[in-house]
This record gives C-alpha cells, sequence and structure tokens, in this order.
C-alpha cells in the first residue's frame, strides 16, 4: 500500500521540475533596447517603454526553455519626441497599422551555465522572421520578498529592410542591435 | 472707395504669406531626403515662422475683440455675405489650432525649443506619444483643410474684382 501510494506520488508529479516566469513590469525589471548607427559616426540608443511576456525553465531540461514577449510599438523611445513622433509614422514602424511587435520562440539550444542561443519568430512591421539570440544567463534565485526570480540577457541583429522598414537612414544605419533584459519572477 | 486702415492691411498680407509659406515649407519637410542639407533648417524655419504667425494673430485677435479691427460694409448679397464671414470666421479656428497643436508637438519632449540658438520657446508640459500622433493628424488635415477655405477666400476676391467689378479687393490693397 505504502509502495503504492509513493509510485501514485510519483505519476503525479510531473517528471521536470518546469517552471513559469512572468517578466517583472511591475518593478520595471525588464528591457527591450536597440542601438542604431548615426550616419556612421555614432550610436544611438533607444528603447519600447510598454511590452509584456513570460518564458519558462527548467532546469532538468533546458532545452525546452521557451519565451514569448509582445512589444507596444508605440511606447519607441529615443528621448526625442520628434524623432519618436517620426519612427512612430509608417516610414519605419508603422504603428497604427502594427501595433504589436512580437518574439515567440521556437527551440532552445543550450550551451553551458544556463546560457544558449533562442531561437524564434520576430515580428515586427507586420513582416516575421526567424532570428537567433544570444542567451546570457545572469542569475537566478530567492529575492529578498519572498518570489523566485530568474534573469536572462538576449542579443541580436535585425537587418531593417528585412522588417520591409520604408525608409532607409543609409547603408550605416541599416543594422539595429537589439538587447532584450529580463527578468522573470516565478508564477 | 474706403480702403481698410494700414495696419489691417499689412496684418492681411504678412497673414497671407506667413500662411502661404507655413503650409509649402510644412508639406514639403515631411518629404526631405535625410541627407538633404534642409532636413534640419527647413522644420526650424518652419517653427520659427509659425511663432510670427502666432505673435501676427494675437494682435489681429486683440484687435478684432477691441473693435480696432474695422468692418467695412461689403458690397455683397447677404448669402455671400454670411459665406464670406463663416469662411474667415473659420480662418481664426484653424490658424489657432495649428499654431497651438503646431507649438505642443514641438515641445512634446518637455524640454523648451531653442530655435536659432537663442529664441527659447518654453515648453508647457511632455506628451505621450499617441497624444503627439494625434495632435500631428490634426495639425496635417487642419492644414489642408485650412487651404480649402484660402481657396474660397481667394476665388471670392478674384470674383469680386473681374466678374462683379466691386471694390472688395481693391479695399484690402
Amino acid at each position: 500500500m505504502k509502495k503504492l501510494f509513493i509510485l501514485l506520488l510519483f505519476a503525479l508529479t510531473p517528471l521536470a521540475q518546469s517552471a513559469d516566469y512572468d517578466l517583472d513590469i511591475k518593478g520595471s525589471h525588464a528591457f527591450v533596447q536597440f542601438k542604431i548607427q548615426h550616419l556612421g559616426f555614432s550610436w544611438l540608443y533607444g528603447r519600447f517603454d510598454t511590452f509584456d511576456g513570460s518564458f519558462s525553465y527548467d532546469e532538468n531540461a533546458p532545452e525546452k526553455a521557451s519565451i514569448e514577449m509582445t512589444v507596444q510599438t508605440n511606447s519607441v523611445n529615443s528621448n526625442h519626441a520628434e524623432r519618436d513622433k517620426h519612427l512612430r509614422s509608417d516610414d519605419f514602424l508603422n504603428v497604427a497599422a502594427h501595433p504589436t511587435a512580437k518574439f515567440v520562440s521556437t527551440s532552445f539550444t543550450p550551451t553551458s551555465d544556463g546560457h544558449g542561443t533562442m531561437t524564434g519568430n520576430l515580428t515586427i512591421n507586420g513582416v516575421t522572421n526567424e532570428v537567433n539570440l544570444d542567451v546570457e544567463f545572469v542569475g537566478a534565485g530567492d529575492d529578498p520578498w519572498g518570489g523566485h526570480r530568474r534573469g536572462y540577457e538576449a542579443t541580436t541583429e535585425i537587418n531593417l529592410s528585412d522588417y520591409k522598414i520604408k525608409r532607409s537612414l543609409g547603408p550605416d544605419a541599416e543594422k539595429l542591435y537589439l538587447t532584450v533584459s529580463v527578468e522573470g519572477v516565478k508564477k | 472707395m474706403q480702403k481698410y486702415t494700414l495696419t489691417t492691411r499689412i496684418i492681411h498680407w504678412l497673414s497671407a504669406l506667413l500662411i502661404f509659406f507655413m503650409f509649402i515649407s510644412g508639406w514639403y519637410m515631411v518629404e526631405l531626403d535625410y541627407y538633404s542639407p534642409w532636413y534640419n533648417r527647413l522644420p526650424e524655419l518652419h517653427y520659427a515662422f509659425g511663432m510670427a504667425l502666432m505673435f501676427v494673430w494675437f494682435i489681429k485677435i486683440i484687435r478684432l475683440l477691441t473693435g480696432t479691427q474695422k468692418k467695412l460694409p461689403p458690397p455683397v448679397k447677404p448669402f455671400e455675405r454670411i459665406l464670406s464671414q463663416l469662411t474667415q470666421f473659420l480662418f481664426y479656428v484653424f490658424v489657432v489650432t495649428l499654431v497651438i497643436t503646431g507649438y505642443l508637438m514641438m515641445t512634446a519632449d518637455g524640454q523648451s525649443k531653442i530655435l536659432f540658438k537663442s529664441i527659447n520657446l518654453p515648453a508647457f508640459t511632455q506628451f505621450s506619444g499617441p497624444v503627439v500622433d494625434t495632435m500631428g493628424w490634426v495639425h496635417e488635415y487642419g492644414a489642408y483643410i485650412l487651404m480649402v477655405f484660402v481657396a474660397l477666400h481667394v476665388i471670392g476676391a478674384v470674383k469680386h474684382h473681374f466678374i462683379d467689378k466691386d471694390d472688395t479687393l481693391k479695399r484690402i490693397l
């Protein structure tokens, strides 16, 4: 009887301790940043202020890690109201027609120490392309307030023309470097 | 023939020039190539002349309200009079709307705008992206509608001068 009970307990417990995490939007411990060259002379930095998402990670099966994020494109912020207005227009992000940008992972290739490559579909301006993000595991553990947190920083490069961005600001401003830095709180 | 006062005539033609420049520069500047030498210069001129228009119309509205900007009895039919007065009233509505939305968009950062490295235009408040986009829409389409009324105003003046052969146009010259 006792044996059976233990067996049943094992059967009911999921084999892998898969955990789901919500991005810490409330505490703003998540960032969608980008940089792009200005005329080939300097870096312009910008970010998206409004987005949401969640990821799941299982220490015993890291290859099953996944993430989904949705960005409100009208929240683009480069610290210059006139430029941001231009970025929201149909010359660039066309936020009226495409209010959201999205990343949905399809597979994760772990390397070591929790790092790896996240592959997924990135949708910007209504155009979806497959991208690979270099994922760096930053840290995980119990926070001081009774929760459990896990954080990553992921980077990738995208070509604006791949997303049918209408306006080109020259050959030096073609490649955009995207950094997504997130902290998740275990559900 | 009794002409409008010299000040009224100066303000009228100054407004005409400024509004014409504002429309053309506003229309053209948003299409400029990033590498055009005018890419930064033309918007700055648009802002500066917009401020000039704001100043001229501030005086114009004060004169209108205090009765200094005298109305002359137009030699026209009641219908034409209503049409003409309505068009001119809408000029005030649209010019004021365009100037206000323009100013607020120009200073939407919440930081004052400095024109020609010397003229400091203070920001009243900061605006979010969607609000700026709505103001931009109002500013763009407001300008197109204003041009329709300008056309109506010009057609009226030309009709009086060449068809009715009266003094309507001459009084403002």
